[in-house]
């Protein structure tokens, strides 16, 4: 009896309470607009422009973390043998690491972000960031080196970037202006999910911040070519085996001299 | 423009360029009887393939530059059949049981440094003698026309060895324990250089066998093309690193290569092919010793490659 009299607003205040929830959850990334959110890697694929856009205060700089899962990775360190020869000399584990991570931030009243590292270090962001919170399976007093080498082979690899000051603005009126950051996602990206973070900085202190999915697939001959190289892997080995015989037997077939005719 | 993505590598190139790096190391195959595994690989993995997968897909592109290369010398009659499936078994022997010496190695430490340092000195010693014996012999020609061999105590002790049979195609008499006891050790070495075994299989056939040189390179090459297949279904089942869109560009350009390369090789003389070859070979271990004296760029690396 009580139930049939309390249902209706019980189910009022359920409701408001989940729309408002949504509602808060919106707001925060209907500052920013991610375009595309879905990033295909077809044939053809050589890299592709990933635009973010919004609204920020007009006095505030704005950061754009593109950042992959992480990842524990295994490598060679390099080292003086007999103190003359570099070689590879034993391995190196480093965990903690996020497999592919493109920052662009503006330096409007941040200038100091773009010669001292920890002012992006406080923010969360950054490689000096990103130093501080991997993991590294070597002896304290080498642990600084490594994480440098860690980063420098990591943006040779085209997998992490740091961009200071492009990012675009224009001013809407005496409170707002928009931003507009064109981010490159370099070939090297592998297909996955990524998060798009973008922060609006007032001060050295974000002031707001929202988290976007970047969805990046293979399609076509690439998601055909390393699913058949994955999942049937021997049959892969033949196919690739019987085309390089074919296409050397047509090689010597069109362009090849006629039988006869010795060396000596 | 003129971009290809690469699913295993997980990279986009250029086709042009990987077409013209094809051909190139098509030609030198062509010629001296090579993989050119030494060059590609570096290469690729310069250009931002994985070190791996430059490794495996390479070898996937030596089948193709091999059947090219091998049709190309077997017109012009100069692949010994018999002599290459004998060394063939025995580089197979070789290279099972190198993969095992390697693991011992490995547990020992510094295996790293012994294989780098015994391979630098290998290919800077056999570099310097192919490059002096053909050079004198060179020089002898242009004095005298030919000059009788002595008999040394190593063509004695290899007349003494038991079921002498004959190679018709390289025109020699010799035991069948000689090609197999020679493939099993390159096979050996290959396997725990990383490499094809190239470099070692030439000069081991030119000196150790006595094969005339043009039967050499044409005798080399098939027996590269079986390695490589067996190398490709191998790496391609247990570690998935064989770009195919990367093997199948380079091969374009390769198995062109190796067509142009066998019709320079036909042009040169046997001693002039081996003082080339041992140029090459020199330059090859120029290039490891600058690897190892100058400070690397980066103090990490990826696992894998040569």
């Amino acid at each position: 009896m009580i139930w049939s009299r309390i249902r209706i607003p019980v189910v009022i205040m359920v409701a408001s309470f989940i729309w408002h929830l949504q509602l808060a959850c919106s707001t925060e990334s209907a500052t920013t607009k991610i375009e595309p959110n879905l990033i295909a890697i077809g044939a053809f694929f050589n890299g592709t422009p990933l635009t973010v856009s919004g609204k920020v205060g007009v006095e505030n700089d704005v950061a754009v973390v593109v950042s992959g899962k992480q990842e524990e990775l295994t490598l060679k360190k390099k080292g003086k043998a007999l103190g003359l020869l570099w070689m590879n000399q034993g391995d190196v584990h480093f965990k903690k690491v996020p497999n592919f991570y493109i920052l662009y931030f503006s330096i409007g009243r941040m200038k100091s972000a773009a010669t001292d590292p920890n002012t992006l270090e406080k923010l969360g962001i950054g490689f000096e960031y990103l130093k501080n919170q991997m993991e590294i399976g070597a002896p304290a007093e080498e642990r600084d080196s490594l994480a440098d080498e860690f980063l420098k082979l990591k943006q040779n690899q085209g997998l992490y970037a740091s961009h200071p000051g492009e990012i675009s603005f224009e001013q809407k009126n005496e409170k707002e202006k928009s931003f507009i950051a064109k981010i490159w996602i370099p070939p090297q990206i592998s297909a996955g999910e990524y998060q798009v973070k973008v922060m609006e900085i007032d001060n050295g202190q974000i002031v707001d911040n929202s988290k976007n999915q970047l969805n990046v697939k293979e399609e076509g001959i690439p998601l055909m070519l390393s699913s058949l190289a994955f999942n049937h892997s021997l049959l892969y080995g033949f196919f690739a085996v019987l085309i390089a015989v074919a296409a050397g037997l047509a090689m010597d077939f069109f362009f090849g001299t006629g039988k006869g005719g010795g060396a000596h | 423009m003129f971009h290809l993505y690469l699913p295993i590598a997980g990279n986009s190139v250029n086709v042009l360029l990987i077409f013209g790096l094809g051909g190139l190391v098509g030609i030198l195959s062509g010629i001296f009887g090579v993989g050119g595994g030494f060059l590609m690989t570096p290469l690729l993995i310069m250009i931002g393939i994985p070190p791996t997968v430059a490794a495996a897909s390479d070898s996937n592109q030596i089948v193709g530059a091999s059947t090219s290369g091998t049709l190309a010398h077997y017109k012009m009659g100069n692949v010994d059949f018999k002599m290459g499936m004998l060394l063939l078994i025995g580089g197979v022997t070789g290279g099972t049981l190198g993969v095992q010496v390697i693991k011992v190695l490995r547990q020992m430490g510094n295996a790293d440094f012994l294989i780098k340092i015994t391979y630098v000195l290998m290919l800077g010693f056999v570099g310097s003698y192919m490059f002096i014996e053909s050079l004198q012999a060179l020089r002898k020609k242009e004095a005298s026309a030919t000059t009788p061999r002595n008999e040394s105590k190593y063509a004695q002790f290899i007349g003494k060895l038991p079921w002498q049979t004959d190679f018709e195609k390289s025109g020699i008499r010799l035991s069948v324990l000689m090609p197999l006891v020679l493939g099993i050790f390159v096979g050996i070495l290959a396997a725990i250089m990383g490499v094809g075994g190239g470099f070692i299989m030439v000069p081991v056939m030119v000196y150790l066998l006595r094969m005339p040189m043009h039967v050499v390179v044409g005798t080399s090459l098939f027996q590269i093309l079986f390695t490589c297949v067996d190398v490709t279904i191998m790496q391609s089942y247990s570690n998935h690193t064989v770009d195919f869109i990367l093997a199948l560009i380079l091969l374009l350009g390769s198995t062109l290569g190796a067509q142009f390369g066998a019709k320079i090789s036909k042009k040169l003389k046997g001693d002039q092919l081996k003082i080339l070859l041992a140029s090459l070979v020199l330059i090859v271990m120029a290039k490891m010793l600058l690897d190892l004296l100058l400070t690397p760029h980066v103090m990490l690396a990826l696992i894998g490659g040569h």
